[in-house]
């Protein structure tokens, strides 16, 4: 008659089960974290530049402002059917200011920054472009070009940073502005706001 | 009193499996470390300043409102000298003006039958581009893509950055506001024959605005 050590049958190997519990949950952590994070963000993830654009790193809020840029965003970044709101942020030749400093700068001065009207969809080009925040687009533009931009250069540029919701019509409009300076702002460099509402 | 025999098996630290668990560890959190930083990037794109002035290009992506996209390419022009022949046989006792009218109508209807894609063809009709591109790099490709104004910019850019795969650098891209419907009332659709610089005969589609 065979003999079985009943020993062997009862020894649980510990450190084994929770080896593979913790596998386990790792697993299922880091792939709920990636399908997360593609649902969130889309295909449109990378970061990229124009072809024969140098590499750049991305821009994050502490990095040093070098050009003029236009943040776009709901007036409160928690309710997507807030107004939009544009931001005029300046950079500063004598000390580096950061995006995040600038846009606290241009949150508390009234003159850098404009609300978008309702329904600003629906009105006629010449209305549109007379709005508040159309005008402090269109004049920061002319100011700054007359201020820096005094050669042709690839390098000049002037910088959008919307959300992701923003109409084209918006956009649009600041790339027409630029447009009437096409020789010496031969480039637009979006930056497309990926943590909206986060 | 009866006392139980020492095992010393059953007690003994199970070393390797402990330095596994370590590992894991450390892996988990070098892992979650990268995930958790990574959203705060943002992604820069680079394009083009729009001209003042008419432009010409090969390939036109014309996003819509609906999330369907209309594209065009020389693939189209076949179509359109097809239906502009069958116009002037079955309308040609219009005026001129009259003829062209109808052919501009009678193309864009069917252009717009033909060349209207779900959302969903985008990147298969994108990635067609790209390897034809790639399978020239002496070749340019020049992408113009119209977004109406209600459309969140989010997807030209999305559209950009497929196009910024191209291998050699030879997909160009720009980008305008406008919709289908200032294609639908525009002045005039003709095709014009230009010699390009390589002296070669090409039938192209010209929209006047």
């Amino acid at each position: 008659m065979p003999f079985v050590r009943k020993e062997d049958l009862k020894d649980m190997e510990l450190p084994s089960l929770i080896d593979i519990i913790f596998l386990l949950l790792i697993f299922f952590l880091v792939t709920y974290s990636f399908s997360e994070m593609g649902e969130e963000t889309g295909p449109a993830r990378s970061i990229f530049d124009l072809p024969e654009a140098l590499g750049e790193s991305p821009v994050l809020e502490e990095e040093v402002l070098r050009t003029l840029l236009f943040q776009i965003e709901h007036k409160d970044s928690k309710d997507i059917h807030s107004p939009k709101v544009v931001y005029a942020l300046w950079p500063s030749l004598s000390d580096s200011i950061t995006l995040s400093q600038a846009l606290v700068k241009a949150r508390e001065d009234s003159s850098l920054h404009a609300e978008f009207p309702d329904g600003f969809l629906q009105l006629p080009d010449e209305e549109f472009q007379s709005t508040p925040p159309c005008t402090l687009i269109a004049n920061s533009i002319a100011r700054y070009k007359a201020r820096y931009f005094h050669n042709v250069s690839v390098t000049n540029t002037i910088e959008i940073r919307a959300a992701k919701d923003t109409e084209f019509r918006i956009i649009d409009f600041i790339m027409d502005c630029c447009a009437a300076y096409q020789d010496t702002i031969p480039r637009i460099v979006f930056h497309t706001l990926a943590t909206q509402g986060d | 009193m009866a006392f139980k025999p020492w095992n010393s098996n059953k007690r003994k630290m199970q070393l390797v499996s402990l330095i596994d668990m370590v590992f894991i560890l450390l892996v988990f959190f070098l892992v979650t470390i990268f995930i958790v930083r990574e959203p705060r990037e943002e992604m820069r794109l680079a394009v083009p300043t729009p001209e003042n002035k008419p432009g010409r290009a090969q390939i036109l992506i014309q996003l819509l409102p609906s999330d369907e996209f209309f594209m065009i390419d020389e693939s189209a022009m076949p179509v359109v000298e097809s239906v502009f022949r069958d116009v002037e046989n079955r309308f040609g006792y219009l005026s001129v003006q009259n003829l062209q009218q109808k052919k501009k109508e009678v193309v864009f209807r069917v252009l717009t039958e033909r060349f209207t894609y779900p959302a969903e063809q985008l990147s298969h009709k994108i990635q067609q581009l790209l390897n034809k591109a790639n399978r020239s790099p002496n070749e340019k490709y020049f992408v113009l893509i119209r977004c109406p104004d209600e459309v969140p910019y989010a997807r030209v850019i999305e559209v950009i950055e497929k196009l910024s795969q191209a291998q050699y650098n030879n997909v160009i891209y720009g980008c305008v506001g406008g919709s289908l419907e200032e294609i639908r009332n525009c002045k005039q659709i003709r095709i014009v024959t230009e010699i390009d610089e390589k002296g070669i005969k090409r039938d192209n589609l010209w929209i006047t605005f």
